[in-house]
């Protein structure tokens, strides 16, 4: 089980970490692009600091969710690798009566 | 037929729950027969007209998705999903004051206040009767209607204010987002597909202000109520990062010139609107993809939800 448990953790780690790297590649540039945009003073500064924030806060909650989707497939596989297997138990009885 | 009809037909079609959608049909024409004389044509009425069917259509999914097991297991929980949708219609209709549901009278103007307010509550009683025996749908029964009565507050008390995407996410997640995930679990008999009936959810919401963004423009009706109310769409959400949009949106009135300028702001926003829908779905699919043993119904209904913005 503890074998199973640091296999696990160690792929969730690595999957959380592989998928914020993924996110942020992609959603970097244009943030920047923004962030760029919301400190120049000018007309459209206004727009492109709510611009920002939208998207800063839409990276914030996708990597949360990113992380949380992958914590709960470690928790998931950890149940898939150590759940009991083998011959089905026999058939649970009463050794004796009971009076009801 | 009706746009609604047209985009139900499909979606029951495309998603191969003819089925499943017709065994909730009976499901509920013997539940009609059953009820209170008194309240049977109001509740009939309230049923009537062309339901979507998306939510009954989103547990048929996650249950295919998830088990092996006949969707006839699943036809009771997606008719209490049914009749709690349509508690919320009759008191969203008498919320709005609105005519028409479904292409025909609301159960309010039909019937009046007092019979639609009844009759919400006997949609509610019997959708609990229905789960008696099965404490874990009348458990999440009992989460849907708290978090449907807290988000109808949310919605209203944050409309006509500079608010967000992320705020009009947080919105839409408890109003249609609570309904879809509801669903999601109902379906799947587990919390594995949650988050993906969330964003199903998020996603349906969203397509749904966009699309009534385009008929606003297009067909000359949609979106108009919520912009003069002040409800923060997506792309009212967007457009109001701009100053002097979002000084418009703050204004309580009739003034034509200004809902105009408005609903042009917001127009100017949809392909801003259809990444951040684009996004959502991404979401979703990978939610599919990591918890369905079977993700195919699941996936084409993201696809199928998707496609609503641009009808």
């Amino acid at each position: 089980m503890l074998t199973s448990g640091s296999l696990v953790t160690s792929a969730t780690a690595i999957r959380i970490a592989v998928g914020w790297l993924e996110l942020w590649a992609r959603r970097a540039p244009h943030l920047a692009q923004l962030a760029a945009s919301a400190s120049v003073a000018g007309t459209d500064t206004g727009r492109a600091q709510a611009a920002f924030r939208d998207d800063l806060l839409a990276l914030a909650r996708e990597s949360a969710e990113a992380s949380w989707r992958e914590l709960r497939r470690g928790v998931d596989d950890f149940d898939a690798m150590t759940r009991p297997r083998g011959e089905a138990a026999s058939r649970p009885h009463r050794p004796y009566r009971m009076k009801l | 037929m009706t746009a609604g009809a047209v985009a139900t037909g499909g979606l029951i079609g495309q998603m191969g729950m003819a089925a499943e959608i017709e065994l909730l049909r009976e499901r509920v024409t013997k539940w009609l027969e059953s009820v209170n004389d008194e309240l049977r044509e109001p509740l009939a009425w309230a049923l009537g007209g062309t339901p979507k069917h998306f939510r009954p259509v989103t547990l048929f999914a996650c249950h295919r998705a998830l088990h092996e097991t006949p969707a006839s297991e699943a036809v009771d929980l997606a008719f209490v999903v049914e009749l709690m949708h349509n508690m919320s219609l009759i008191v969203d209709d008498v919320l709005d004051e609105s005519d028409e549901r479904r292409g025909i009278a609301t159960v309010e103007r039909k019937f009046g206040r007092l019979t639609a307010l009844m009759a919400s509550g006997y949609l509610v009683a019997d959708a609990f009767d229905t789960v008696a025996g099965d404490a874990f749908a009348s458990h999440h029964l009992s989460e849907l209607l708290r978090r449907l009565g807290a988000a109808e507050c949310l919605q209203w008390r944050l409309r006509r204010q500079p608010l967000g995407v992320e705020d009009w996410r947080r919105i839409a997640g408890e109003d249609t987002g609570s309904m879809f995930e509801i669903c999601a679990v109902l379906g799947g008999r587990s919390a594995g597909l949650r988050q993906y009936g969330h964003l199903i959810g998020v996603l349906y919401h969203g397509c749904d202000d966009v699309g009534d963004q385009r008929g606003l423009e297009a067909l000359g009706g949609g979106g108009d109520e919520d912009i003069r109310d002040g409800i923060l769409t997506l792309p009212a959400a967007l457009a109001i990062r701009d100053e002097r949009t979002r000084e418009l949106f703050l204004i309580d009135d009739d003034d034509p010139a200004r809902l105009a300028t408005l609903a042009d702001a917001c127009w100017a926003q949809l392909d801003d609107a259809e990444q951040v829908l684009d996004r959502i779905a991404d979401s979703a699919r990978a939610e599919a993809k990591q918890f369905a043993r079977h993700p195919e119904p699941v996936l084409a209904l993201v696809d199928h939800v998707r496609q609503l913005s641009r009808r």
